[in-house]
This record gives C-alpha cells, structure tokens and sequence, in this order.
C-alpha cells in the first residue's frame, strides 16, 4: 500500500437553510494515496462537490456547516486550522479545477495576473520580473504561448480557459489536485485534451488527484481508485476492478447498466429507475432503498453499514452481509 | 389547469410571497390608510360644503400661533394658528393622489411608447428609443422644474411635469419586456392565427410586462410624491393657504427658531409615506420576482 | 480606445441638440409676451414691435432655436430679463459654486456609500446589514430639503456648531459652510450607493472566480479588493455617475435651504421672477453638464470593464445608458 496522503474520518456536512436541514455529506470516510488518482461518482446533488470543498474549507457558510469528521492532512486536521494556516495550504498544498471554466476566471484580470495571483501569495519573496517569467511558464506547460499572458478571460475559448484554470492549479506544485468535473462545461472533442493534460501533468509533477465525475468512462480511463456516492453517503469503493468488475452494490449496477456499450448488441439500456430522493427528507434505512430492485423490509428501516467485503472492497448494502453470501 | 386558474394561482402565489415580507406588509397597511385619510377627507368636505375645511384647516387663529403640541392639538398650531394634525390629514390628498395620478399618466403615456418601440423595432424603435434618451439626459427634477417654470404653477401643470419626467422610465421597462417575450413561439402561434398587431401587444405582450411594470410604478409614485414636495417647497407646486406638506415646510422655514414641529412634522409625513412606498416596492419586487431577490 | 472617445463625444452632439431642444421649446412655451415683460405695461405698441423685432420673436421656432445655439457656441445666452445682464456671465458666475457643493456631496455619498455597502454584503443577514439596510432605506425615503432643515435646525440653530445660511468665504469658512449642505445633498445618494453596492458585491460573492480566488490562498482582504471589488465597481460606477447628474439637477433645493449662492437657486429666483432667457440657460447648461458627466461614466466604465473595452474596438456601439 501506498503512503497516505490525505485521510477523511467519518465526515459529516449540513445546509442549514429556511427550508431545512439539508446532510450533504453523511459520515463519509476516505483516503487518498501519494501519486494516486480517485474518482469520486456520483449523481448531481449526491455530495460531491461539498465534499472536495470541504477539502480546503471552501464551504460557504452560512448555510454550510461541517458538523462532525476530520480531514487528516501531514498529521493535522484541515478543519481545525485557523485562517492563516489553511491558506498556507490552499493553492499550495491542495488545488482545486472547478467545474465551468467560463465562470471561473475573474473578468477584470489579465489570465497572467490570475496566475501570478497564487505563485505570489505562496511566494512572497519573488520578483515581479521572476513571477511574469513562471506565469508564463505555466501557460506554456498547458499549451498557451506565454504571449498570451495580458490578455483577458474572454478572449479565450472554453478549452483554452480551462487550461488557464489547470495552470492556476498546478503553478505551486500542489501534492493533491482536486478536479471537480473538470471537463463537464466543454465540448466532448475538447473533453480527452484536457483529461489526457491533466493525467499527463498530474504524473509529471507527482501529484496526487481526486478526480469528481459522473462519468464512469473518465473513471475507467484516469483512476487507481474509484469510490460512489449516493446521497452523501460512499455506497461502494474499492479498485478499478473491484467496482467495474465485482460490482457489489445495486446503485453501481444500476450506473453501470446506463453506459451503452459499443462492443455488444445490447437491447436497451437499463438506467437506475426513480429520482434521487429529496434531500431535506431523506428516507428511513438505506438511502437507495426507494430506488433498489432488491430493497427489503430492512433496507427500509435500518441503514446499513459499510463494511470491506474482500481486499479493501467496500460496499453499504445489506446483501453484501457474510450471512447473505 | 385552465389558464384562468393558472393566472390565479400565479396572483395567489405572488401574495403568498408578498405576505411573508412583514415590512412590506406594514408598508401596505400605511398606503391604504393614507388612502382611506385621504377619501374621508374629501367626503367631509363634501358634505360639510367645505365648512369644516374653511373652519378649521384654512382658518386663522393669530392669537394662538406657533403653540407646540398639547392635549387639544397633537402635533400643535402652526405660524397662523392652525392645527398641524388637521393640515396634515387635508394634505394627504394632494401628495398621494397627484403622485398616483401622475405615474398612472406616465405607465400610460411610457407603455405605448415602449409597446411600439420594442414590437415594431428598427425605425421605430430607434426613433423612439433615441427621443427617450434625450429625456433621460435632463434630470428628472430639473425637467419638472422647467415645465412648471414655463407652464406656470397650478395643480395640472404639475403633475404634467412630473408625469412627462416619467415617461421615459416606463417605455423602457415596457420596451425591455416586449424584446424578451416577442419571439416567443405562443406569440408566434398568436401571429400565425392571423391576430392583428394591436390584440397581440394588448392580449399577449402587456400582461407579461405587468410585473416590472407595477414595481417601477410603486418606486416611481415615491419619487413623484418626493417631487411634488419639492417643487411645492421651492414655491412651485401647490400654493398656500391650501395644506399641502411641501409647502407647509415652505413656509415652515421662516419660523424653524420659534417652533421645531412646524418643521418635523411634514417631513416625517413625507418620509412615513415614502418608506411606506419604497418598502411596499421592494416586497412587490420580490414577491413578483423571486429571483432578483438577495 | 481614443477613436473610441471621439465617437463618443460625436455621438453627444445629437443628444445635446435634443436636450437644448426640449428645453428652448418648453420654456418657449410660456404664455405672456417677453416685450412685454422687459418694457413693462407702459409701454407703447410700436415700442413693443420694435423689441420683438429685436429679440427675434418674429421668426420661426426652428429659426430662433438655432440661433440661439449658434449664440450658446459664441458663449451668449442671451440677457436677463430682470437686470440686462448677460445669462452666459452669471450662468458662469455661479456654476463653481453648485459644482463645489455636488462634488461635496458625492464625496459624501461615496465615503459612506460604498464601505458600509461592502461591509453589509460581506456580513450578509447580521444585524449590521440590517440596521445599515433600514438606514439607507430611510436615507432614500427622506425628502433632501427636510433633511436640511433639520440638520440646520440641530447644528446651527441649537448648538451653533455651524453656519446654516450661505457660502463662507476663505477656506476655513467654506468649509464650515459647506459641511451641512453638502450632508443635505450627499446623505439620499450615499444610501442608493449603499443598496446599489450591497447587491453588485452580493452579486459578485457568489460567482465562481471568487471560489477560484480562495482556492489560491490569497487572504480574504485581497478576495475582497482584487476580485470582489473590481468586478463589482462597474455597476457601482455607473449608481455613483447617475447619482452625481441628479446631485447637479436637485441641488436647487439644497440651495433654497441653505441660501447657497449656486445655479440652482439662481433658477429658482428667476422663475419666480418670470426671467425666462436665465431660467433657460441655467436649465441647458445644468442639463449639458448631466449628459457630460454621464459620458464620462460611461468612459470610466470602459476602462474598468475589458469585455466592454474589447467590444467597442471591435464593433459598432449602440447608445447604452442605464437609468437609476
């Protein structure tokens, strides 16, 4: 086994709105490897994305509020540092590529100071002549001729933006990248250029990546580890080949059934039936258990555990259960 | 759902909405009892033949002049012995009704422009449009100010002024609401069941314009009020002895060193009626709007 | 960006013909004969043709429109009916005096407006954002002129703390003298400043960039400053422009208060004197300088804004104005 990198305990986050109590993430537990890359799946609204920003404390709040957990980070907690401590290891540490690159730059500033922004504020002691010179640098590292540095976000396309924000990300070497969706807002000819410069960066500087996604496919292609999330919670996580070929929990099935394959004649597609339930009045016992084939009477009552079925393969399913196999 | 039922529940919806903002809902009770001072009023002097207004909202009573409030005269007598509580209460009138008045004049006289502007585009619309923008280059007081100033003072001219500087607001509301739904296809549907251009702006188009229209015209009813106030205040609105708050601070002016309420009561009638506006707008806006909200 | 300029300023020409217009018709409109009103009811019927004649009276409308703003360009406006004097003169003569006090007044208006703004933003649903919000609600319901009246009711008249009446002269005495009007004028604008700046920055908190901006670890001072503030000062801009155009045009009423000697009470005593030429020239020339200073708004708004700036290189513009 790999050194761990970042570990998270038992993490547990809230919206707290006029509408209700809303548990994003519900007791999640995870580690992230040295070197290595996790994808996290998950429908939209299952808890991804407050998840990663949890990672680096970037939960707006109110009315997000991380009621219980730990992220173990170097021996420390992430949410239990003070302000000046965490931006040390925000931009420096942990990145984060946000999902839609036509939002995520700052209008007003140049693509080279948005840059210059996070190499300055981890390097202080820099030159402005030195910071110019690593901005452009980066640019040229995901494919922009560095020339291109005083000009503004809008003058460049989607892609092109996205690489901008990767540059922003990787400027400071960080150990972990945290990519949520990276390739959701682009053009799917655009999609494989910028995971495959992402992967190839991502090797290159050593960096360890979670990866958040809802496509099984991009999984498959840039991950060592892949672990699901249906409403807040991790339903299933173990390897690449324990997911996609041991698939042990119904929601993964059910994910997997929805991926039209193109070496066999398949009939129809079988997609998860049903909507994600609403999440400020989530059902009783397993969460899936309105959506599951296989949902009992207990299911419907008594949530189950996750439990490592074999090598480090975990799954929250009550079938999964040693009594049951 | 008919579309009968479906606009009801729209406007219960919108109230639904409104109801929650309790300042806008105070704000609404003030309105309505502005309303309610200012008929009673009129039916009094209706049916009194102006008796009482002459006895005791015009009446001068020298000997008793700039007494401040006491048991008999809750906000006080003014420079000529007048009671401040009863001028207060005959002037309402004049403030909401001119005020109301004038912005329904200008949603008029500003909705057709616009309707036109935006259903007919091109000549029309820049023509239009570019007339607007040189009403909108002279500040609305400044253009009020030389209406009345050419026109002379009187109750009609006025509200012309103010109703003139309003226009240009209104066309554009209007104007920006035509453009976003014009190209819609159930106007389209409308267009190809051979409806005629006017039975489009008025049946289809308008309706959809309601919404920003009623808020810019709450807003716009405060700032014609605000107006009148001072116009009167700089002697050219309504002209004494008629009370009207303006110019009861006019003429409070010249006697602020011998008795502070002559001076902060009209005021505060004119604040409590604006907020009472601008609150009422702002929840409307909301209410009607819920995504413009933060 | 300067072919840009010149454009701009082309495109004024048009507008200003059309607000001169407005204004030249409007006050042509008043009843009453202005021979009349010069040579006085004694007057003889030749006499007054005579001065018809003489003032042009007898040409077209259009005709003495033009004439009048071929004179406006040769800096005559005209004489005043009241004393013989040239308008143009005490136009010039006064305008520093109201330009003084709406500058005055927009300071006010920007030193509270848009750090109380920011701070009601940033503290969202406290008590602070609150009681600012009530604050500039009340701020903008507030008639100006009361307003005057009772700050010179606290200030001079109670505890004498300050003059109430006039223009002081020397620096000391100006400004003492300029604190309570240009408070007066400021304190309606400075609360639209404070609403408009708390929605374009609660506008600009929740964008995407302000999240890529903490993901850099720059400190919160900096969020704020670079990327809050600069993408929410193009609308602040333009509040703060508007409001000074309407700080230029209400400023009569400040003035009646505050027996301030500037244009907009030489307005106001000429129309009580029913001396039209100086009400018109005082009118086009208050209206002039609005559409310059929104010009210039719209300038600075394209130099903060580079999707702006890049789009009126690249193409055509249409007229754009926002009105408050």
């Amino acid at each position: 086994m790999a050194d761990t990198l970042l570990e998270i305990k038992n993490l547990k986050i809230n919206y707290e709105t006029d509408d209700g109590i809303v548990e994003a993430v519900n007791d999640v537990s995870l580690r992230l490897e040295v070197g290595k890359t996790l994808g996290l799946v998950g429908e939209t609204g299952a808890g991804k994305t407050t998840l990663a920003r949890s990672l680096m404390r970037l939960i707006p709040s109110p009315p997000g509020k991380i009621k219980s957990g730990e992220v173990l980070y170097g021996g420390k907690d992430i949410l239990k540092l003070n302000e000046h401590e965490i931006r040390q290891i925000r931009g420096k540490d942990i990145s984060m590529i946000f999902q839609d690159p036509m939002t995520s730059l700052n209008p007003v500033l140049t693509v080279g100071e948005q840059i210059e922004e996070v190499i300055q504020s981890h390097n202080p002691q820099m030159k402005k002549e030195e910071l110019h010179e690593s901005a452009g640098d980066m640019l040229e590292m995901v494919g922009i001729p560095r020339d291109r540095a005083g000009e503004f976000p809008h003058q460049f396309s989607g892609g092109m933006k996205q690489r901008v924000i990767i540059a922003i990300a990787l400027a400071c070497n960080p150990k972990l990248l945290i990519a949520d969706e990276p390739t959701t807002a682009l053009d799917v000819t655009i999609q494989a250029q910028v995971l495959d410069m992402i992967n190839e960066l991502k090797n290159k500087l050593h960096t360890s990546m979670l990866l958040i996604t809802h496509d099984l496919g991009v999984v498959a292609q840039n991950c060592d580890r892949v672990a699901i999330i249906y409403a807040g919670e991790i339903v299933e996580e173990g390897d690449l080949h324990q997911v996609f070929k041991k698939t042990a929990h119904p929601y993964t099935i059910g994910l997997l059934g929805s991926i039209p394959s193109l070496s066999e004649e398949v009939e129809r597609l079988n997609p998860v039936n049903g909507m994600m339930p609403d999440p400020t009045n989530l059902p009783k016992g397993c969460k899936f258990s309105p959506r599951c084939q296989y949902a009992t009477e207990r299911c419907k009552t008594e949530q189950p555990e996750i439990r490592d079925i074999g090598n480090g393969h975990l799954v929250r399913c009550f079938m999964k259960e040693k009594g049951n196999e | 759902m008919s579309l009968a039922a479906q606009k009801r529940s729209l406007w219960a919806e919108t109230w639904r909405r409104f109801r929650k903002n309790k300042l806008a809902v105070v704000g609404m009770c003030i309105i309505i009892a502005l309303f309610v001072i200012a008929i009673t009023t009129i039916v009094i002097d209706l049916v009194t033949d102006k008796a009482f207004y002459n006895d005791h909202v015009i009446k001068q009573n020298l000997r008793l002049r700039l007494q401040g409030p006491s048991k008999d005269h809750i906000f006080g007598l003014d420079e000529f012995g007048r009671d401040i509580f009863l001028r207060m209460l005959w002037a309402v009138r004049y403030s909401l009704f001119m005020g109301v008045f004038a912005i329904l004049f200008s949603v008029i006289i500003g909705s057709i422009f616009g309707a036109i502007a935006g259903y007919y585009g091109k000549v029309t619309d820049n023509v239009i449009m570019r007339f607007m923008d040189i009403l909108l280059a002279i500040p609305s007081m400044l253009l009020a100010t030389a209406i009345v100033a050419a026109l002379g003072t009187s109750l009609v001219n006025v509200l012309i002024a103010i109703a003139i500087s309003y226009v240009p607001t209104f066309a554009r509301t209007v104007r920006a609401s035509v453009l976003t739904v014009k190209d819609q296809e159930y106007i389209e549907a409308a267009k190809a069941l051979g409806a005629s251009d006017f039975r489009i702006i008025f049946k289809y188009i308008l309706p959809n314009s309601m919404a920003p229209l009623i808020v810019q015209a709450t807003l716009g009813v405060a700032g014609a009020i605000l107006s009148i106030a001072g116009l009167s205040f700089l002697g050219l609105g309504i002209q004494p002895p008629t009370p009207e708050w303006g110019s009861m601070l006019s003429s409070a002016r010249s006697y602020i060193r011998d008795g502070w309420h002559l001076t902060v009561i009209p005021g505060l009638g004119i604040m409590i009626t604006i907020l009472a506006l601008n609150v009422m707008g702002d929840g409307l806006r909301d209410a009607l709007d819920p995504r413009l909200k933060n | 960006m300067w072919k840009y300029i010149v454009k701009r300023l082309l495109l004024m020409i048009p507008i200003l013909l059309g607000v001169t217009f407005i204004v030249f018709f409007i006050m042509n409109l008043t009843p009453g004969d202005p021979a009349a009103i010069i040579l006085g009811d004694q007057a003889s019927a030749e006499a007054l043709a005579a001065k018809r004649i003489e003032l042009g009276l007898d040409k077209p409308l259009i005709v003495r429109y033009f004439t009048y703003i071929w004179d406006m360009l040769h800096g005559d406006l005209g004489l005043s009916y009241k004393n013989q004097l040239s308008v143009w003169d005490q136009v010039i003569d006064k305008f520093p005096n109201t330009a003084i006090l709406a500058i005055a007044g927009i300071l006010v208006a920007l030193v509270i407006g848009i750090p109380v703004g920011i701070i009601s933003a940033k503290k969202q649903y406290t008590v602070l954002d609150n009681t600012s919000m009530i604050l500039s609600l009340v701020g903008v319901s507030m008639p100006n002129f009361w307003l005057g009246l009772l700050l010179s009711l606290l200030f001079a008249l109670k505890l004498g703390w300050l003059p109430s009446q006039g223009m002081g002269t020397g620096f000391v005495a100006l400004l003492r003298s300029l604190i309570l009007p240009a408070l007066t004028l400021g304190t309606g604008s400075a609360a639209t400043v404070v609403r408009m700046t708390r929605s374009s920055m609660l506008e600009v908190i929740r964008q995407d960039y302000i999240s890529t901006a903490r993901a850099k670890g720059i400190s919160e001072k900096q969020v704020t400053k670079r990327h809050m503030l600069k993408n929410a000062m193009i609308p602040i801009v333009t509040a703060v422009g508007l409001q000074f155009g309407q700080l230029l045009g209400g400023a009569m009423l400040t003035e009646t208060v505050f027996s301030w000697p500037g244009l907009g009470r030489l307005m106001v005593d000429s129309i009580n004197s029913k001396d039209i030429p100086m009400v018109m020239g005082a009118t086009i020339f208050l209206a002039i300088m609005f559409s310059l200073v929104n010009l210039i708004v719209d300038l600075v708004y394209s130099f903060i804004d580079p999707r702006i700036r890049s789009q009126y290189s690249k193409a055509g513009f249409k007229s754009r104005r926002i009105k408050v």
